[in-house]
């Protein structure tokens, strides 16, 4: 009999008790297809759920623990991939019409990596099609556990909504303008955006390779370290990753932030954000600034302009890659997605080039502006989660096309390769999550998750649950000795 | 479609589409317009950024290239 309430337990604390023997990779995994099997369809967080095959992985993992074998810090916990991510046998439908049919040959770099530290894949989640503008109507969009009737923003949207509302323990999105960070801060979760090249894109479907990072998603900042050390790391097969040593982001992320010199974004002239979002994060730099830190302003380009920049990579490398598509079935895309492609279809190689030029730039300026800090803070989001299918929203007074405002905060980041976590800071006033940012200088992964777990660990907004999770632990078994 | 009554975004996205010998009907080309006069637009405020001399972020950089393992 599975108890529910593992389901929403962190992922380390879950996994040690797989390791101590206390509780079973297949007890967890029950579980968690159990929740799946009452809450996954309201989310629509799942293209594929993968019970069988998570099912035998768990009782074979269980075996090899039982003969002394650990796999690792991941031994036993069931996970789940966005579908642009290559699953071996598994079809991976990048939410598409196009590749609903596909089924790889083998799996995504990091989805083998993390199999060897001893992850169970659970299910491929829901996301944009393409990872681009919007769901295809195939799959529909995935809702926001903390109020079904809202979005998730996207593209990483059934990661997010799934990791949130307990369908799993970490799921692994992309993220090449914020589609990582976006859905985990409106879902109230963890979303990293490491480094650009620390974890191998090798398997994952491409929206624009200049800008296309693989992180996790993830109820606690140090869960997230964890998932990224089993799965970072120099790979062959994508020329791009960064070729270090392996990586212990995890190591200090208790040493607390006395001594550290932590930035706060300076207001900007073209800055719009709704007020409770400004005030909650006012409220998280105190707390930064009285659990040691010295907190400065640091000034950034103009994060509107550099943006044009991030789209113009983004999209002519995206035609570039869907040209067969567009050629042989463009009207199997959706209407929104094709428009974003064909866009990208007319702009001129002076243009691209010198988007490439503006991306220099401004990574020199960031990386300056960031010289004298360990860490700097800012929004996640302008906002929080809003109605689906709402087009505009208000911004301190401000009426501002929502693809426009949900991606004010983040593509500087992609576009500069810097690696940036988002995390629960708050609650809006209709009960929906705000997030903070937590940006690194480059490789600076371990300062970021120590940053971020300090904050963490001062706060309790990542213990709240949504609504539809609380009810059902009221009318959960009782909880695991 | 007049042709004398482009605009320059119709007639650049016209030319293009018949140099490149890309597909796109005169029907489609007219309700993608709004979005390529957008575009340009935003790429016309790139363009105001002063980059100096800064190289492109994916030059040829031929040490990379030649040693990755």
């Amino acid at each position: 009999m599975s108890d529910e309430s593992l389901c929403d337990r962190p992922l380390t604390d879950v996994a040690e008790l797989i390791k101590t023997r206390k509780v079973s990779a297949v007890e967890v995994t029950e579980a968690t297809l159990a929740r799946i099997e009452r809450l996954g369809t309201v989310c629509n967080c799942y293209i594929t759920v993968t019970a069988e095959s998570a099912l035998e992985h768990a009782k074979a993992l269980d075996g090899l623990l039982r003969a002394g074998v650990y796999m690792g810090p991941l031994h036993g916990i069931p996970i789940s991939l966005k579908d642009n991510i290559a699953t071996a046998n598994v079809r991976t439908t990048v939410g598409s019409a196009i590749f609903k049919d596909w089924v790889p040959d083998r799996n995504a770099t990091a989805l083998d990596r993390l199999i060897k530290a001893g992850a169970i894949m659970i299910g491929k989640a829901n996301l944009y099609e393409f990872a681009f503008g919007a769901p295809h109507p195939l799959y529909g969009p995935t809702c926001n556990p903390w109020n079904p009737t809202h979005g998730c923003g996207g593209s990483s949207s059934g990661s997010a909504s799934a990791v949130a509302a307990g369908l799993c323990y970490g799921s692994i999105g992309t993220d090449t303008g914020g589609s990582i960070r976006i859905p985990a801060a409106f879902c109230g979760v963890v979303g990293v955006k490491p480094t650009y090249g620390r974890v191998s894109r090798s398997g994952v479907v491409p929206q624009s390779a200049n800008l296309d990072h693989v992180g996790p998603i993830t109820r606690s900042v140090r869960d997230a370290g964890v998932i990224l050390e089993a799965m970072s790391g120099a790979d062959r097969l994508d020329p791009t990753t960064i070729n270090r040593p392996p990586a212990d982001f995890t190591e200090h992320i208790a040493s607390g932030v006395r001594a550290l010199r932590v930035g706060v974004l300076a207001p900007q002239p073209t800055e719009r954000i709704q007020d409770e979002v400004r005030d909650a994060l006012g409220t998280a730099y105190r707390v930064m600034g009285d659990a040691g830190a010295e907190v400065v302003e640091v000034t950034l380009p103009d994060l509107t302009e550099v943006r044009a920049a991030c789209w113009t990579i983004m999209r002519a490398e995206a035609a570039e890659y869907h040209r067969p598509h567009l050629r042989g079935r463009p009207e199997e895309l959706h209407p929104a997605v094709r428009t974003l492609i064909e866009g990208g279809e007319f702009l001129p190689a002076p243009e691209y080039l010198h988007a490439q030029r503006v991306r220099s730039k401004v990574t020199d300026d960031v990386r300056a502006a960031l010289a004298g800090v360990d860490a700097l803070l800012l929004p996640a989001l302008a906002m929080a989660a809003y109605p689906i299918g709402q087009k505009t929203v208000d911004l301190g007074g401000y009426e501002e096309d929502v693809l426009s405002a949900i991606t004010r905060y983040t593509p500087l980041f992609n576009l500069t390769g810097l690696p940036a976590l988002v995390m629960p800071c708050g609650f809006s006033t209709t009960g929906m999550p705000i997030s903070m940012q937590v940006v690194g200088n480059a490789f600076a992964e371990a300062m970021v998750f120590r940053v971020a777990h300090t904050y963490e660990s001062l706060t309790d907004w990542h213990l709240r649950r949504p609504p539809m999770v609380a009810e059902l632990a009221s009318s959960a078994e009782p909880a695991l000795r | 479609m007049d042709e004398t009554k482009q605009t320059p975004v119709a007639e650049f996205m016209r030319g293009y589409v018949r140099l490149a010998r890309l597909e796109y009907s005169p029907e489609r080309l007219a309700e993608l317009e709004p979005e390529i006069a957008t575009l340009f637009e935003d790429m016309e405020k790139m363009w105001a950024t002063p980059v100096g001399d800064a190289e492109p972020a994916i030059s040829f950089a031929v040490e990379k290239i030649y040693t990755h393992e």
